[in-house]
């Protein structure tokens, strides 16, 4: 019961008992109580003109770092008795410090000010209205307001980007430009591929004499293999139902991880890097060069969020129209069983594709107590999904089964060392 | 007011506004606000049986008129702690017991007037006079809780418009 309800209750029933009984004295009780009424309705809060203006010391930040949000509210109207400025934080950071409420009188032409310190992990966070409460003197009479702050709104906390070394992929189709992908092409490059006959214009150095000697009437010259750059697909699997949730983490955070680390090395190495986002809906990052798609792409991550939905419940429905034929996928996927088909057509489809699947089982085992029913249950999970991905490698498609426990930079490279080396000279796909 | 009980003879007057006060005292750690809004209540149930019951209203008065204060002040320190921080914290302590101070004085002052002036009405004059109370309070209420329907709507409006 709200206080003003609470003394107009107690007016009315001592002025009615006061009258029934005819009781002077009941009457006199109800004065008290119908002057506080009074006061509080006479010195009513006025309407509020307030502006507010919010800066954030970083916009964006990387996870774990920390931001000081400072917000200063002025009063462009009538003096406010009492009023309580209370700042909306978006729900999951946390305040690491400072003050996000604060209560004061604010005569016209007053500013209060706030700073508050948030952490935060990945994401992008919208702050929203400033709630502004004005009472009268006794508290009995309020107006609440919401005010828009001007400045800063948003603040992105983008995931951590690990640094790898270079990953050797080879699709059969690449681009026009330079880069560190072999082509099957002749031309200028590093690793000799072959001989042709020797045209006008030709270095000297480049003619294999040894060929030229046993065809006297004419000369060879070497050829090298073309190096060039390719488009390369990553497609992150959001789905709920593949994506554990625990109280400290989420595979998909791993899945985040991995991607940012694989996008920034194709970047580097000056390939052609899109992303898909599949889960609740698909967040699609059209394909770019360089810094500035590196950061797109970081973006989208922040961004990125665990859902389901009927239509994309199955990686059947991700639309492989959107990534150029023959060019590399990499999908990042804690996979199930029935993504299985659909991987098999992709490949039969001439995609190359590596699969890196942060290990689902190993992730939950971590926070189960082990009992024998557990103990069971984890070893009939991990026979499944061995007998998965070895489907998986028999159609041809190299599975990195990431326990993410070790850290996903060392994890790939021990991996990409453990392939056998013609394989890893001819790359992953021949 | 536990003294005008005891004055009129009424022990069980007397004891039961100790134990209202025992509760309202106990209470102190509670973090809700409606144990000391029953206790007001209950307090005030107990004045209007006791000037029911010929104990003298100034007794009555003046204990009800101590409750409404301590009430007062007991949900200005809730508000106050319920806030991370206060500006200048004195000042505003202060200008808040500058109205109650405000409040309690004219309230001593016209509940002193009331129960010391008798006036005689006549009974159509007396119903005439209640009739006009309770209509301008029932007006009252309507306008403020249009006052506050407004604003709540307006801030629900502005939290829930695109582009904020």
């Amino acid at each position: 019961m709200g206080r003003f309800t609470l003394l107009s209750v107690i007016v009315y029933g001592l002025v009615i008992a006061g009258l029934a009984s005819l009781n002077g004295g009941l009457l006199a009780l109800a004065i008290p109580f119908t002057l506080y009424l009074g006061m509080g309705l006479l010195f009513r809060p006025p309407k509020m003109r307030l502006k507010a203006y919010r800066t954030i010391s970083r916009n964006r930040v990387a996870e774990g770092s920390s931001v000081v949000v400072t917000l200063i509210v002025s009063n462009e109207g009538e003096r406010l008795e009492e009023a309580l400025i209370e700042e909306q934080v978006p729900k999951p950071l946390p305040v690491l410090g400072g003050d996000t409420s604060l209560r004061l009188c604010m005569a016209p032409g007053d500013t209060a000010r706030l700073e508050y310190v948030l952490g935060g992990r990945r994401g992008v966070y919208t702050f929203e209205q400033i709630k502004v409460t004005a009472n009268d003197g006794l508290d009995l009479t309020r107006r609440v307001e919401g005010i828009a702050a001007e400045g800063a709104t948003k603040l992105v906390v983008l995931p951590d980007v690990l640094r790898l070394r270079r990953i050797p992929i080879r699709p059969r189709q690449t681009r026009v430009y330079a880069g560190f992908i072999p082509t099957r092409l002749g031309g200028p490059g590093v690793e000799f591929h072959g001989v042709r006959n020797y045209q006008i214009g030709d270095a000297l150095r480049h003619i294999n004499w040894k060929a030229s000697a046993r065809h006297p009437q004419s000369h060879f010259t070497n050829e090298y293999e073309q190096e060039r750059v390719a488009d390369v697909g990553l497609i992150l699997d959001a789905r709920a139902r593949v994506n554990l949730l625990t109280a400290r983490n989420s595979l998909l955070d791993c899945g985040i991880q991995a991607v940012a680390a694989l996008g920034e090395t194709f970047l580097h190495a000056g390939n052609r890097v899109g992303l898909l986002i599949y889960g609740h809906t698909f967040d699609w990052t059209f394909p770019g060069y360089g810094k500035v798609q590196r950061e797109r792409l970081i973006q989208a991550l922040a961004r990125a969020k665990i859902g389901d939905s009927l239509v994309f419940d199955k990686l059947e429905n991700v639309p492989t129209r959107l990534f150029p034929p023959k060019s590399q996928l990499v999908l990042v996927s804690p996979l199930s069983e029935d993504d299985l088909p659909f991987l098999i057509r992709l490949r039969a489809r001439g995609y190359h594709l590596l699969v890196i699947s942060p290990n689902p089982i190993s992730f939950e085992a971590e926070d189960l107590n082990i009992d024998l029913a557990v103990d069971l249950a984890v070893r009939l999970a991990r026979v499944e999904r061995r007998f998965l991905i070895r489907k998986l490698l028999e159609a041809g498609i190299y599975t990195l089964d990431w326990d993410v426990r070790a850290p996903f930079d060392q994890v790939i490279h021990a991996w990409l060392m453990q392939l056998p080396l013609w394989y890893r000279q001819a790359g992953f796909l021949t | 007011m536990v003294l005008g009980f005891l004055t009129a003879g009424s022990t069980f007057g007397a004891a039961s506004t100790l134990v209202v006060a025992l509760l309202w005292v106990g209470d102190r750690k509670l973090e809700s606000d409606w144990p000391h809004s029953l206790a007001l209540a209950t307090t005030v149930v107990i004045a209007a049986i006791g000037v029911l019951g010929a104990v003298p209203a100034g007794w009555m008065l003046f204990g009800v008129l101590a409750t409404l204060v301590a009430w007062d002040i007991r949900s200005f320190e809730r508000r106050c702690q319920a806030t991370s921080r206060i500006e200048d914290p004195d000042g505003l302590r202060r200008r808040h017991f500058r109205w109650v101070i405000i409040v309690f004085g004219l309230s001593a002052l016209l509940s002193g007037v009331a129960i010391t002036v008798h006036l005689n009405l006549r009974f159509w004059m007396a119903v005439a006079i209640s009739l006009v109370l309770l209509l301008g309070l029932n007006r009252v209420l309507i306008h403020y809780k249009g006052i506050n329907d407004r604003t709540r709507v307006e801030a629900e409006k502005r939290s829930t418009s695109p582009g904020t």
